[in-house]
């Protein structure tokens, strides 16, 4: 893997992930005897994030963003490839060493709603994933309601008197509890509305820049990742297409895929600028009917012959930018 | 039965405080649609019974949609965009009613039809589109049937037509195999293309204005763009209305003609979409376009936020409901009076300080 001349070894590394699910067969097909089939959520991901930085994953549904996280925090066991979180294995963790894990890497979900216990006051939620680290008292708690911007007093208070962002808030003192050095943030912004989202998008850049903690980050809003990442992955069908530092990518995006994102992305300010670009047609495939060689071959206007045999590899890792395309419409990448 | 609800009576108020108030000229006043206005919406009322009283889900909100006019309806959640798209075909949600104010239709007040005025209103000249389809559209049948069954109860056409009118009709809104697609269910189907045949279904009825309530919110962008541009096309080819309402500004930007604000069930700013982008007068406009995360904007500077929650509608200020989260607020806003005035030729905004500001 390559290090950062900056930013030192990466604090986690992927590779080669893989995880899928079975799917359930109808009655006809068992009696056929007919295989399960499998829906290759993420199909060979490799990636690594450096202490402090913050890592954005973009993707529309179906990409296998969320499956990614889950299997980063240990909720999933992948099927194949590795995750190595500072020298341990995340796949083979169990026990105390899971525990361990947990403690290191937390996880922030889109829905606070859902994710917090309705019969605990946010104090106790708070206070019990400190106490499972050895941390408790209401300064503890309450030193964590001052990072995210709570006031104290909302310890005693129930998720349901707390407004979408105060919850959003409550869970990321929650996730804070167990002083991580990793946090997940899978869609953590999307449900909140816009004065909120910037309120909770601070927050995370406030996080990462005063508590130096490395983030993962994922969501489908490219303005969202943009303004918070430092290095961005796009992913498409379960695999990268293009990786790289955020303003490379964005800027002067390599693979078609995420040109037709930043084409759909809707900008007021970029008026009459993108609309001549033809939008990208069709749905995405399902993951269950995945397309022979470039997975993104069946909705690209420059796929050619060799996308429809051969699968792109993304480029080696020891360039910023990388990105798995054989036709690279737009030319080699511009350094700096 | 709700006793425990107060009734739903409302103090009349003095004077709705529209600028396009019966007996004046509607087309006149600036911030009216270019065109003659196929829909205005004067002083609406929209009231929630609740324990605590009554919640005011619109509060004296005028509108105009022009003919062949996108309108976008702009605020965060809670503001009462939905509730007011609804109001006009009504469809307000049960326990709510509309309190007062006209809803003007191509010269008739919508608000005093009948069910079966409504229903033919709603069979032929205003359509609605939600946000989810795979819950407005019926699990159980196929989407043929469906768009037949709408054809055949207001259009009178028979069986056959019907269905060849259908294929035509998910042909246009581009749906692939569109003969072949008729004898599918809705879950076999993509959520852009249950969106697709929402729109067609719209279509059935050749209306004169479209309703979409974020009808693009629960899509991926890329199939967003691809339903957005797909309006924008219907638009053009039929001249039809639309009122669009969304949260994302993104989406209003770029495919509004004209954006009304909302905040706290009032409208707070109209304008033109270019010029509520460059020029944003009333201060919760500013903020919300403000704290839109902008791609590649400032390098992770911080983005402005707006301070404090969205109001509690039973506990609104006096006066400007935005007060207890203005940068601008001062002691007068107590007593401002939330009517829209003409900042530009084509602007209208609520607040009466915000210019005096620099």
């Amino acid at each position: 893997m390559t290090t950062d001349p900056a930013g030192g070894d990466p604090i986690l590394v992927v590779e080669e992930l893989e995880k899928w699910f079975a799917v359930g067969r109808s009655p006809l097909e068992w009696i056929r005897r007919q295989p399960r089939q499998r829906v290759h959520a993420v199909d060979g991901v490799s990636l690594h994030l450096l202490p402090n930085e913050v890592l954005g994953i973009v993707g529309e549904s179906g990409s296998g963003k969320s499956t990614l996280a889950r299997c980063l925090v240990a909720l999933y066991r992948p099927d194949r490839g590795s995750i190595v979180f500072d020298r341990v294995d995340v796949t083979e963790a169990a026990g105390q060493s899971r525990r361990d894990l947990h403690g290191r890497m937390q996880m922030i979900y889109q829905d606070p709603f859902t994710s917090l216990n309705p019969q605990m006051s946010i104090g106790a939620a708070i206070e019990e994933a400190g106490r499972v680290h050895g941390r408790d008292g209401d300064d503890f708690v309450g030193g964590l309601l001052d990072v995210v911007g709570l006031p104290r007093s909302f310890a005693r208070r129930r998720p349901r008197a707390l407004s979408g962002g105060q919850r959003q808030r409550a869970a990321i003192a929650r996730a804070l509890a167990v002083q991580p050095e990793v946090l997940i943030a899978d869609e953590a912004v999307s449900a909140l509305d816009v004065s909120i989202q910037a309120q909770i998008l601070n927050l995370f850049a406030q996080l990462s820049d005063d508590l130096g903690l490395a983030m993962i980050f994922i969501a489908h809003d490219l303005a969202v990742v943009s303004h918070v990442a430092d290095r961005v992955a796009i992913m498409y069908l379960g695999r990268i297409v293009e990786e790289g530092p955020v303003e490379a990518v964005f800027r002067t995006p390599r693979h078609p895929y995420t040109r037709a994102l930043l084409d759909a992305h809707p900008d007021p300010y970029a008026l009459g600028a993108a609309d001549e670009t033809a939008a990208i047609s069709g749905d995405i495939p399902s993951p269950l009917d995945i397309p022979s060689g470039c997975r993104f071959r069946t909705r690209c206007p420059y796929a050619t012959d060799v996308c429809e045999t051969d699968d792109p590899v993304l480029e080696p890792d020891d360039r910023p930018h990388r990105v798995a395309c054989h036709v690279l419409p737009f030319g080699p990448p511009t350094e700096g | 039965m709700m006793p425990r609800n107060p009734p739903l009576v409302v103090p009349a108020k003095a004077g709705t405080q529209c600028p396009a108030a019966p007996g004046r000229p509607v087309v006149d006043h600036p911030a009216q649609a270019a065109t003659s206005p196929l829909l205005t919406i004067e002083g609406l009322r929209i009231g929630f019974p609740s324990p605590d009283g009554i919640v005011l889900a619109a509060n004296d909100a005028c509108l105009t949609v022009g003919q062949g006019e996108v309108l976008g309806l702009v605020g965060e959640s809670g503001s009462g965009k939905s509730v007011t798209c609804r109001a006009i075909v009504g469809m307000v949600p049960h326990p709510g009613a509309v309190l007062g104010g006209r809803i003007e239709f191509d010269g008739r007040n919508v608000l005093e039809f009948n069910r079966a005025a409504m229903r033919e209103l709603r069979a032929r000249e205003i359509a609605m589109i939600f946000q989810d389809p795979a819950s407005a559209l019926n699990p159980v049948f196929t989407i043929g049937h469906q768009i037949s069954e709408v054809l055949r109860l207001n259009a009178g056409l028979g069986r056959a037509a019907a269905r060849a009118r259908s294929i035509e009709l998910l042909e246009r809104v581009g749906i692939p195999a569109p003969d072949r697609r008729m004898s599918a269910f809705p879950h076999e189907m993509s959520g852009g293309m249950r969106q697709r045949v929402m729109i067609a279904m719209a279509l059935a009825g050749e209306p004169r204005l479209l309703l979409a309530d974020e009808p693009t919110t629960a899509l991926d962008v890329t199939i967003q763009d691809q339903v957005l541009q797909l309006l924008e096309d219907l638009r053009r080819e039929r001249n039809m209305s639309m009122i669009l309402v969304s949260h994302d500004m993104g989406v209003i930007g770029t495919a509004a003609d004209r954006v009304a604000v909302m905040y706290a069930g009032r409208i707070v700013e109209v304008a033109p979409t270019d010029v509520l982008f460059s020029s944003p007068d009333h201060p919760y406009t500013r903020a919300l376009i403000d704290a839109m995360p902008q791609l590649l904007g400032e390098d992770r500077a911080d983005l402005r936020t707006i301070p404090g929650q969205p109001p509690d509608l039973l506990k609104l200020p006096e006066g400007c409901p935005f007060a207890p989260r203005c940068p601008l607020a001062r002691d007068e806003c107590a007593e401002v009076s939330m009517e829209l005035t003409a900042v530009s030729p084509a602007q209208l905004s609520a607040c009466p300080f915000a210019r005096d500001r620099s």
